[in-house]
Order: C-alpha cells, then structure tokens, then sequence
C-alpha cells in the first residue's frame, strides 16, 4: 500500500471517528439511552469484580516472575557458552524485569484504588468485610510485588556486576546510566524517546477516553486535569533537559 | 544514505577471540560488542579504534562506509 493511499485511509478513518463522536455528543437518542451506565464491575459486593480482575492479574504476573527466577540459572553462563545461549538467557531476563515491574504497577494501582474506594463515599457501609479484605490483600500484593522485583535485580546484579542496579538508591537511576557503556546508553536514548512518544499518544488517547466516559458514566474533570498536568510536567522535564545544553554558560 | 558495515565477528573468528574478550579488551560490554555486529550501533572513533588495536589492523579494513563516502 503506497503513502498517499494509507494517509487517505488514516485520514477517512478519523473523520468516520469524528463523525461517530460528533453524533454521541449531539445526539439525545445516545446519550439519553445510557444515562442510566454505571461502571461498577460487580458481582456480590460493589467493585468485587474490578478488584477481584486486579489481583487475577497481580498473581498471573507474581507466578509468572517466580517461574521466571526459577528457570533462570543463579550465575550467568561463563566463556565457554554460545552467543546465543548467552543471548537468550538475557532476554529471558529482560522479560524478567518486565514482568516483575508489570507485577509492582499492578499492585500499586489495586493498592490506591482499593484506599480510594475505602476512604470515599461510594464505600457501601454493608461491604465493609470485603472492603477490609480487599485492603489488606492488596497491602500483601504490592510488599509481595516489590519483595520480587528485589529478588529480580539481585539476580540482575549477578549477572551484571559491572553495571550493578541499585532500586532504593537516592540517585540509582543516575548511577546506573553512569556505568553504561556507549552502546547501552544509546539503548536508553532510544527507548526514553519511544517511550516519551508513547507517553505522549497515551495522554491523548487518555484524555479522550475520559471525555467518552463523561459522555457515557459521569462528568468526572478531575482524570483529565490530572492528565493534562502529568503531560505539562513531562514536557517541561524534556525541554528542561534540552535547553540546559543550549544555555550560555 | 551510507552506511556503516563491519568485519568485527570475521576477525573475531580469525584470531578465535570471544564477544566477552573483546569487550574485556576495549572496555566494554559484550552487548555492544552484538549490536556492533549486528549492525544495530555504529561506535564511536575511540571504540572503533580500539577495536582496530586489538585485531593490530588499520581500522579502515574492519569499518568501512557502504554506499560511498558522502550522501550525495
């Protein structure tokens, strides 16, 4: 498919999403018939299955780390290995890396909305067993989550102990991209940048997302604010970084 | 648009040296010794010639621009 024909198609794309938008916001007939939405997941108590699809994911991901660790040797291999022993061994332990970090965001998230459903007024007074329950498994979920992301780079750190990570450090972020030779800091500006790009198709997307909620659910400013300011701050970070190199000293 | 093609693994084969001797040698890690084989990182004059010092060869004859010298 040439350029000219896939632009038309994007193009085509956004104004059929556009047309869809313009009629959801304008049309009573859509919004009078889901007025009556409600986003609560619930099977027994109010949120149950919300929350209980969080800690679904929270253990897939804990076991998934633990098989992980299991599988992978203690020590790195030596010389005598293949490249491509060594190659695969260290893939398995980036994706080991992934999981655990998936493994803490997801418990945290669960974390902060089962103390935000707890503290808030939508708390149904009758559920408060299974919001006290929900509370304190998802204390267990994230000291779990963090105590396997300790053990990932402690196994990390044995196989690079050149480039030792440390996670609680003041400046351990700053210290590891000081041990990184040129190529591994080319890695990190390549994949910063394709996570800044992400980042910022996310808050859009984001954004929207909220305002399709308002439509459908509730108006609820409040997630867009936090987004609008998230990505304020992730550009002034960017361009606070660039323009210290192009300041007259 | 030239590009940057090299003959690290056939003089790695020749003189029987490891990715993890090499990168011990230069001072640096065995991943950027793959990704400068793969193509994937073109190094820098320092590392390039380093590389060039451990196989006692001119740097030319290991690096070299594939596609002429400029991009005109």
């Amino acid at each position: 498919m040439s350029k000219k024909i896939k632009k038309s198609m994007h193009l085509l794309i956004y104004l059929g999403l556009g047309a869809v938008f313009g009629f959801m916001i304008t049309s009573r007939v859509v919004t009078e018939s889901v007025s009556s939405l409600r986003f609560e997941p619930t099977l027994y108590y109010t949120y149950d299955l919300a929350f209980g699809l969080a800690a679904l994911l929270a253990v897939g991901l804990a076991i998934w780390t633990i098989v992980g660790i299991v599988r992978l040797p203690a020590q790195p291999l030596g010389d005598e290995a293949s490249e491509e022993e060594t190659n695969r061994q260290e893939y398995l332990l980036s994706k080991l890396m992934l999981s655990s970090l998936y493994c803490v965001i997801v418990s945290l998230t669960w974390l902060f909305t089962a103390l935000a459903y707890a503290s808030s007024s939508a708390a149904v007074p009758e559920d408060s067993s299974f919001i006290v329950i929900n509370l304190i498994s998802s204390v267990i979920a994230t000291f779990g989550s963090t105590f396997l992301q300790v053990r990932t780079v402690q196994v990390y750190n044995r196989y690079f102990p050149e480039r030792t990570l440390d996670l609680f450090g003041k400046n351990g972020a700053k210290e590891f991209f000081d041990k990184l030779d040129e190529a591994e800091r080319y890695i990190v500006y390549r994949s910063a940048f394709s996570a800044y790009k992400a980042v910022n198709v996310s808050l859009i997307i984001g954004m929207f997302g909220f305002v399709i909620y308002s439509i459908l659910v509730s108006f609820n400013p409040m997630p867009i604010l936090a987004l609008g300011i998230i990505w304020i701050i992730q550009q002034t970070a960017y361009y606070w970084e660039a323009s210290k190199y192009y300041r007259n000293k | 648009m030239s590009e940057l093609t090299n003959r690290v693994r056939e003089y790695r084969a020749r003189d029987r040296i490891s990715q993890s001797d090499l990168a011990a040698r230069i001072g640096a890690s065995r991943q950027t010794i793959a990704l400068i084989e793969r193509g994937d990182y073109s190094p820098s004059v320092v590392l390039a010639l380093k590389i060039a010092a451990v196989f006692q060869v001119q740097v030319e004859e290991i690096f070299a621009l594939q596609g002429g010298h400029s991009d005109e």
